[in-house]
């Protein structure tokens, strides 16, 4: 399900992700037709004592498809006030 | 040739001796023969040692290979497999991770790495894309594998770290290489031969895309296998624990959630997350933090060397990593010690103390293993080593399989994990004759789900006949053979073989992937046909090598002798001999192990059935 970036948010609850980087390959696989964590509009920074960095580039439109296919919960959509 | 979807399409030749790295285009013959991956890698390998190469000579190749669909959203898929002459048995070493460096070549552009060649000084290899250079490793040399994991960061930044330690770099036979502190090459010794060329690590970044031949197509197939996975009632034990925890005593699970375990981690792709970032709450190494891959099975691995308990496994296991060497051999070589010491076949001046087994002997051993000092530079030449050392009859004490060690009793059950193991081409190494159904092994399927399994490979009912018949229900020995080659496909599209992942596809789900990923046309059948020609070659370099029907048997510690016939639970299943002639015979081989003329011939392997002189 495609959402508009003008009515949600995208909350990151870091303590859960796994850092499989699935989030990064829907992304680019959907926005440029390959998978190519690089190209993601989602970062993952590698922390190998605790929890990996993820942060959101500008270019990210939240369409929510990183939310979809994250298998552990560590991404939420949130209604903007 | 068109674009090859899937693929990154290109492979890397570095010869170390002369620093010249080359790159040539991937043929899509090649991939359709040979699936990809570890099938890719196995060939590449076979092609490129000849017989009388030596493990540890600069003539052998060290052959990375990411899988099929390695680097693509399907899940689980990210495993890249390495083969080479292993120095631990001198027959095919094949060894998988999920986190490494050779995943991020395949963003560079490169689906295989082809190593040969020794550097005259210490180096690393650094890949940026198309940019591929050759760095001086000397200030790295002699750092253990999470330093220098540490210190190639700060001067690669965002690198992935494929790195040996100073077992490998001694030229311990059982050496492993360390995936950016979050996944190992493990067995076999192909961090020995990573050593032995002196290259210290692999660093790679990847900025490039992998593109699908039917997009629509594949997110739909594998967004069911995902959800398959997701939906497994067993991920929530294997994200706990890291699978099915054995039931050693001081290894209690609860123990392990609470105390032991911070969160579980996952490779890249992987809906499951079996793995867990470590952290010690309390006791006498509280504070111990570090990331490691299934820790359940580690709990058998390092068994035979006794560890007491989480706390002593757990800095065991950092220790194991730190220096590079790997846990089965080890506690493998210390059980034996003990035994032998306790039997009178060893004194306490020829090990220089009293062996006894635990966490603190087990780092005694390493350490000294590690450094060639005492007891340990003999164990550092492993089992074969010891026993060249210390006689034939102190075989007995040691139970091996293709000289890698097993925890696994022989003595319980005739079943798939028992018989596929032995039969492996690399050796003690079960996870072949995993059935995808339920938890995988024959041993608690009923005879429906081994006769549906049978049915979904397409076999005719002649063959399905001769395979679900017997005291079970079925022929071990001839269900082995089917599983092996449907596992050998399976592997080889990159997939990781936990049970929660693997028992939620099958062949026609494999082969619809395969083709909307590829673009190549791979029917069932085929993709069946391609597992068993990848199966062949596997075994062919063994027989190049050497090998005979003896290696297919347990070493003489084994509490299975071939000739006995095996009574369990009161059912006479015939003798273990019996048993594999059942399965040579099902593969077309000749009653010594060796892959027929024919069976190669119908194979499109006709070059190497003259190679083998057939």
């Amino acid at each position: 399900m495609m959402r508009t970036g003008q009515e949600h948010a995208i909350d990151v609850l870091p303590e859960r992700c796994t850092g499989c980087r699935r989030c990064q390959l829907i992304c680019s696989f959907l926005h440029d037709g390959e998978f190519n964590p690089s190209r993601a509009r989602i970062a993952i920074e590698d922390r190998d004592e605790g929890v990996d960095q993820i942060t959101f580039m500008e270019e990210c439109d939240r369409c929510g498809a990183c939310v979809t296919y994250c298998a552990y919960g560590a991404l939420r959509f949130r209604r903007k006030e | 040739m068109g674009e090859l979807y899937g693929f990154a399409g290109k492979i890397l030749k570095v010869n170390l001796t002369t620093g010249e790295a080359r790159s040539e285009p991937l043929e899509e013959r090649l991939v359709e023969k040979f699936i990809g991956g570890m099938g890719l890698a196995g060939w590449l390998a076979y092609r490129l040692i000849e017989r009388e190469v030596e493990p540890l000579s600069p003539s052998n190749a060290l052959v990375f290979s990411a899988g099929s669909l390695a680097g693509t959203l399907a899940p689980a898929s990210s495993r890249v497999h390495i083969v080479t002459r292993s120095p631990n048995s001198g027959f095919i070493a094949y060894t998988n991770a999920g986190h490494s460096a050779a995943l991020m070549l395949k963003y560079a552009g490169f689906d295989c790495l082809i190593l040969t060649g020794r550097a005259q000084k210490p180096v690393y290899l650094k890949v940026t894309d198309d940019d591929v250079e050759i760095c001086d490793a000397q200030h790295l040399w002699g750092r253990d594998t999470w330093e220098s994991t540490d210190l190639l960061r700060k001067e690669v930044a965002s690198h992935w770290v494929d790195v040996i330690g100073p077992a490998a770099e001694n030229l311990v036979n059982y050496a492993i290489i360390l995936c950016s502190k979050r996944s190992s090459y493990n067995k076999t010794g192909a961090g020995t031969v990573m050593a032995s060329k002196n290259l210290k690590a692999i660093v790679v970044k990847g900025t490039k895309g992998i593109k699908v031949a039917d997009p629509d197509r594949f997110k739909k197939l594998t967004d069911e296998f995902t959800r398959g996975i997701v939906a497994d009632p067993e991920v929530r034990l294997y994200r706990a624990y890291g699978g099915s925890m054995s039931s050693r005593p001081g290894f209690s699970v609860d123990e392990f959630a609470s105390r032991v375990s911070e969160r579980p981690y996952a490779c890249p792709s992987c809906p499951l997350a079996c793995k867990h970032l470590i952290n010690l709450k309390d006791g006498p190494y509280k504070g111990l933090r570090y990331r490691i891959s299934h820790i359940g099975a580690l709990v058998g691995h390092n068994g035979p060397g006794g560890p007491e308990n989480w706390d002593e496994l757990i800095k065991l296991v950092e220790e194991e990593n730190a220096s590079g060497i790997e846990a089965t051999v080890t506690a493998t070589i210390l059980d034996y010690l003990v035994k032998c010491y306790q039997s009178g076949v060893i004194g306490e001046s020829e090990i220089g103390y009293i062996p006894k087994k635990g966490g603190e002997a087990m780092r005694r051993l390493i350490a000294q293993t590690v450094k060639r000092e005492g007891i340990g530079a003999t164990a550092a030449g492993g089992m074969a080593a010891l026993i060249q050392r210390f006689g034939k009859d102190s075989e007995k004490y040691l139970y091996h399989e293709k000289w890698v060690g097993r925890p696994l009793t022989l003595a319980n059950e005739v079943s798939s994990y028992i018989i596929g193991s032995l039969t492996n081409p690399r050796g003690a190494k079960a996870e072949f004759a995993h059935i995808p159904i339920r938890g995988g092994n024959t041993k608690g399927l009923t005879v429906e789900e081994i006769r549906g399994f049978c049915v979904s490979l397409g076999l005719k009912n002649e063959e399905v006949g001769r395979v679900c018949r017997g005291l079970d229900g079925f022929n071990v020995g001839r269900i082995v053979k089917w599983v092996e080659d449907y596992s050998f496909a399976y592997a080889s599209m990159g997939f990781c073989s936990r049970e929660p992942i693997m028992r939620h596809t099958n062949l026609e789900k494999l082969s619809q992937m395969y083709t909307a990923a590829t673009g190549i046309d791979m029917s069932p059948a085929k993709l069946l046909e391609a597992g068993e020609r990848v199966f062949n070659v596997f075994k062919a370099f063994n027989v190049k090598m050497g090998a005979t029907r003896l290696d297919d048997l347990p070493s003489r510690g084994a509490t299975l002798d071939p000739d006995r016939p095996l009574v369990i639970a009161g059912k006479a299943y015939g003798t273990l001999n019996q048993i594999l002639d059942d399965y040579y015979d099902e593969r077309g081989w000749t009653q010594d192990g060796v892959p027929s003329k024919a069976k190669l011939a119908a194979l499109g392997l006709e070059d190497v059935a003259a190679d083998l002189g057939l």
